[in-house]
């Protein structure tokens, strides 16, 4: 099943090459323009002691990535669901329905990897990082944890609301609580202490800075990576649920 | 005969309305079924559902070829073709995407499914849209595309809600050129607004009233049991009412009324004609017509009182 999704996909894009291509190039510099190079001037220190380069490297790469996820995923469940369009037929299918939500996770994820290597190699130009590949590789298994948990988010929110503008505000919720409070772009010391210390232990916000301790300080807490994991498989488990029920009727 | 579809004692809420009430019945197999009903087409269309498997009876049992709808849905699934009103292929993907996409997860036999694909695409006229986004295409020919759908995946019971929705003349008749063909290869249960497209293709129509089925017969057996095939119309210069008591009596002859000096009757053939003008020797006609029933003047005999249809 799991090919007949991945081809789907590859459809989709073939169907939209240049605009998914240019996006996809156009994204990154334009992050780079309105976030990475007003918060170098502000940011006096650096944190974590790298330069600001390297800390806000994965963070803009994840930025771009739930960018490029959420047309996805709102497409192929919100929209589709909302129009009743291609889930009734599937609905019909001989196939089970979590199974295909399962592998519809796994095709947002495996689609999201391809993106993040040519987000990687696009910042790599840009913001010129001093990363060994190991630096590389101890990343990416943070921000597949990252997309992972970002896709589960998405659908979840794609299954649960039936209105548009609902759901586009939403959207545009997760999107800044990625930018502003998932430690992407801004540490967890910017914030009053309170609310520094509730996001700090939000998943993505656990996440991104297990990844920095990794990058950083060469500490990598499994602890984090295993809880992050049974999230991750308990919220495909309980969206498989949800796209059951919405199928259903 | 086998049975293809069994009801029994389906009933059906939609919003907290009964659209279905009590239905048990069969359809044969290889049978072609139109149905038609109230204006308000919910039960109708919550039929059809039912029996693709969209949704579940909320009482009742339903068989199909045999296997319970729930318990068997797995057994069910590659059994049944279903044409929404409405298409409800992906907007993104091309015509052939989308079809293949949908197909790929029944796991048919990959060289059949791709003949009858192309036999099809022939028949219905559409390898001019297959490489086209379906969201450029007109309804009409999304209609046609999801038939070839379903029709290429062989189904064994064939669901379609109004199969000719929004098609111009010219794929009316190709569609139903392609639906004639498997008349009797495999069941066909059909809602259709056009009254003339169920006269011409059924073997059997189910007439829903509130959410039951009212009459179900062929339309020659709904006429003859309802009014007969003919009405007669004669119009005399004078007509006696000691001749028009005689002609009530002639053999066969339904529902004679006199109201002035025009007769009108009913009757299955056209020999009630031949024997009541015997008994008109003398007499002279101004004017005879001749009326052949349609199911339209059935359903409006019938339901004229109520405003059903």
């Amino acid at each position: 099943m799991i090919s007949t999704l991945l081809t789907r996909r590859i459809w989709i894009i073939k169907n939209r090459l240049f605009s998914t291509l240019g996006l996809l190039l156009i994204l990154p510099i334009f992050l780079n323009v309105v976030i990475n190079l007003p918060f170098k001037r502000m940011v006096v220190s650096p944190l974590w002691d790298v330069p600001h380069e390297q800390w806000i490297y994965p963070g803009l790469t994840i930025i771009v990535i739930v960018m490029m996820m959420i047309p996805s995923v709102y497409r192929d469940l919100f929209e589709l669901r909302i129009h009743g369009k291609l889930l009734p037929s599937l609905s019909l299918t001989p196939i089970s329905k979590p199974l295909y939500l399962y592998n519809f996770v796994l095709t947002i994820i495996i689609e999201s990897i391809v993106y993040t290597i040519i987000v990687m190699v696009v910042y790599s130009i840009l913001l010129a990082p001093d990363f060994s590949i190991v630096d590389y590789l101890i990343m990416f298994p943070y921000l597949l944890l990252f997309i992972a948990l970002g896709a589960n988010i998405l659908i979840s929110l794609s299954l649960i609301v039936n209105k548009t503008t609902l759901y586009n505000l939403l959207m545009l919720t997760f999107f800044l609580f990625i930018v502003f409070a998932s430690a992407t772009v801004i540490e967890f010391e910017y914030f009053p202490k309170v609310i520094g210390n509730i996001i700090r232990y939000l998943p993505t916000g656990q996440i991104m800075h297990s990844m920095r301790m990794a990058l950083f300080s060469d500490v990598i807490n499994w602890l984090i990576i295993l809880a992050s994991i049974v999230t991750i498989l308990l919220w495909i488990y309980i969206n498989g649920l949800l796209f059951t029920k919405r199928l259903q009727k | 005969m086998e049975a293809s579809i069994t009801f029994k004692k389906v009933s059906q809420l939609l919003d907290g309305k009964t659209v279905l009430s009590g239905l048990s019945f069969g359809i044969e197999r290889n049978s072609t079924v139109a149905i038609i009903g109230d204006n308000d087409d919910s039960g109708l269309t919550e039929f059809l559902r039912i029996i693709a498997g969209m949704n579940d009876p909320n009482y009742g049992s339903l068989y199909i070829h045999g296997f319970d709808s729930i318990k068997r849905r797995s057994n069910i699934r590659k059994l049944i073709g279903y044409v929404p009103f409405k298409n409800d292929m992906d907007p993104w993907l091309t015509a052939e995407q989308n079809i293949n996409f949908i197909n790929s997860f029944y796991n048919l036999d990959n060289k059949k499914l791709k003949e009858n694909y192309k036999n099809y695409i022939e028949s219905l006229d559409l390898s001019s849209k297959m490489n086209v986004e379906v969201n450029k295409l007109s309804p009409g020919a999304l209609k046609k595309l999801t038939l070839l759908r379903e029709l290429s995946r062989d189904p064994k019971v064939l669901v379609l809600d109004n199969p000719t929705a929004f098609m111009n003349a010219k794929d009316i008749a190709l569609t139903w050129d392609v639906l004639q063909a498997l008349k009797n290869k495999l069941t066909m249960i059909y809602s259709s607004t056009s009254l003339d497209t169920i006269e011409n293709n059924h073997d059997r129509i189910l007439v829903f009233h509130d959410g039951k089925i009212d009459l179900d017969d062929n339309l020659d057996s709904m006429l003859k049991n309802w009014m007969g095939h003919y009405q007669f119309t004669i119009q005399f210069e004078k007509i006696l009412t000691s001749l028009y008591h005689k002609i009530e009596k002639v053999q066969n002859i339904i529902s004679p009324i006199q109201k002035d000096n025009t007769l009108t009757f009913n009757g299955d053939d056209r020999s009630v004609l031949l024997r009541v003008m015997t008994l008109l020797v003398g007499v002279t006609i101004l004017d005879i017509n001749i009326k052949r029933f349609h199911l339209r003047d059935l359903l409006e005999a019938r339901y004229m009182q109520e405003g059903v249809v």
